[in-house]
């Protein structure tokens, strides 16, 4: 984590390590490939990380269970694009530094003193109101009234994942613990929603690094950055031309399964759901859930959890209606395909699930 | 327990079609003029272009190699190498563990990274005159 020094730049500090202007270069080369910055961003690179004062980040946890943390950390490329991060920026995380107890909670107070009103505030995990926030206190003190005191010198706040952008699986119903999202409780400074469950390593990193070198984003209705969450999955997936075709898989193990056919009747919901999974992909690249044959949960939208069911089809397609202005004939009538498909696909659920229960077909088990 | 045939195989997904790498040689080429009149040089970040496989090895035939290739060993692994097209320049960045971290094309004479910086040259002043002072003392 940072050493303790004043407005120093990122070229100070690796100047100060004994590197030269070439890692510096080396450096910002990284960054925009990373970030995939537009040319005109590109240019300003070199220039912003000269002269702007690197940024302190301090990074708190609540109701969570770390999986975003464990995305962030098991990233496939903790070399460069994260060395601003964790090298240089990263001032205070209570999951990863070696002090524990009251040493830990001084190095919390020492890092947000010294860059009050300043400092970058990551938020993993939703806070609980219920009981005064009696079920989430660290060093007892209650989640909300840390935040609380957390945002008040904060620059910004990013929420880091789905639990602290939209209250997550803590929020869930019912929702026993009360649990918020951060923008319930922080109203008065800037928040940038990185959704997710977790969140992509490279986007997490991404959006930060994208805000202490260039302020914010552009965002969407849900305050997450456009660049990221601009498409939905739907959109960039590569199955898609199936879904216009109106070619669906209706089982896991069927032929359309094993042609790589549309998961659209399986449950997926992409074309609900905005991410960057299709082309930023997970493990490095490798893959996202779709290609593993997995329809998407649509883990980086409000209440994923409480959808009605992962492997019930969405009952209209709606994901891409705002584009509909530009689709050709054959993407309408695979709109129209798709309807059709969503009708027959309930009917087909409906009736395997009647005979037994005759009840909700998606809470019962066969036990109950 | 391994069940071959219960192996469901998963269709891959197919490889993009491969029509960026003409449109990259044309913007080299367009940018080469430019720099050519007026000396404006021209970056082009590859990582933000969906390259396939087809169009990596198109543009590698198509750049070729030229007289010069450079290496920078500082925080990153950095390989400088001249096109077949005198100021074109292909930079690639690696990690010490060898993963690609950034690969640009430039169109200068000389990629900004393999000048000495004002203020390295400085620094290395003062260092030089100080290991000097050392060894006639």
């Amino acid at each position: 984590m940072k050493e303790e020094t004043g407005d120093e730049t990122v070229l100070d500090v690796l100047e100060r390590r004994g590197l030269t202007r070439r890692a510096f270069l080396q450096v910002c080369a990284a960054v925009t490939s990373a970030l995939a910055l537009s040319p005109a961003e590109a240019a300003r690179i070199t220039q912003v990380l000269a002269s702007k004062p690197r940024p302190t980040v301090i990074y708190l946890s609540y109701q969570e269970c770390t999986g975003c943390l464990e995305s962030l950390t098991r990233s496939f490329s903790p070399g460069i694009a994260s060395l601003i991060f964790n090298d240089i920026s990263l001032a205070f995380n209570d999951t990863l530094q070696a002090a524990a107890g009251e040493a830990a909670e001084e190095a919390k107070d020492s890092a947000m003193k010294k860059a009050w009103g300043k400092y970058v505030l990551i938020v993993d995990g939703a806070v609980p109101l219920a009981e005064n926030g009696a079920y989430c206190t660290v060093a007892g003190r209650s989640a909300v009234s840390d935040l609380r005191h957390a945002a008040s010198g904060a620059a910004a706040v990013v929420a880091v994942g789905t639990c602290a952008s939209f209250g997550g699986l803590p929020y869930a119903a019912p929702n026993p613990t009360g649990a918020v999202p951060v923008s319930e409780i922080v109203r008065d400074r800037p928040i940038i929603n990185v959704s997710g469950c977790p969140p992509i390593a490279e986007v997490i990193t991404g959006v930060i690094i994208y805000y202490t070198t260039f302020g914010l984003p552009a965002l969407d209705r849900l305050h997450r950055p456009m660049s990221f969450y601009g498409n939905s999955i739907h959109d960039r997936c590569y199955r898609r031309p199936f879904y216009d075709r109106g070619m669906f898989a209706k089982t896991f193990d069927d032929e359309g399964a094993r042609q790589g056919w549309c998961l659209y009747e399986l449950g997926c919901k992409g074309p609900v759901t905005h991410n960057a999974c299709p082309t930023m992909k997970w493990n490095g690249g490798t893959s996202y859930p779709i290609e593993s044959g997995h329809p998407c949960l649509g883990c980086s939208e409000p209440d994923f959890w409480d959808k009605g069911g992962f492997y019930r089809p969405l009952s209209v397609p709606t994901g891409h209606w705002s584009r509909a202005g530009v689709m050709g004939a054959a993407a309408a009538a695979g709109v129209v395909a798709g309807l059709g498909a969503a009708v027959a696909a309930r009917v087909r659920q409906d009736r395997t699930h009647k005979p037994d229960a005759g009840g909700d077909t998606n809470q019962k088990t066969p036990k109950s | 327990m391994s069940r071959p045939d219960r192996v469901i195989p998963i269709h891959p997904a197919p490889a993009p079609p491969s029509v960026v790498a003409d449109a990259l040689m044309r913007e080299i080429a367009a940018a080469l003029s430019r720099y050519a009149q007026d000396g404006q040089p021209h970056v082009i970040d590859l990582s933000a272009m969906p390259l396939s496989e087809d169009d990596t090895q198109r543009l590698d035939e198509q750049l070729g190699t030229g007289e010069v290739a450079i290496e920078i060993r500082s925080l990153l692994y950095t390989r400088v190498e001249e096109t077949r097209y005198a100021g074109v320049w292909r930079v690639r960045h690696e990690d010490p563990d060898g993963s690609m971290r950034g690969e640009q094309i430039e169109i200068t004479d000389i990629p900004e990274i393999v000048r000495a910086s004002a203020a390295d040259i400085g620094r290395s002043v003062q260092r030089l005159c100080a290991d000097r002072a050392e060894e006639d003392a």
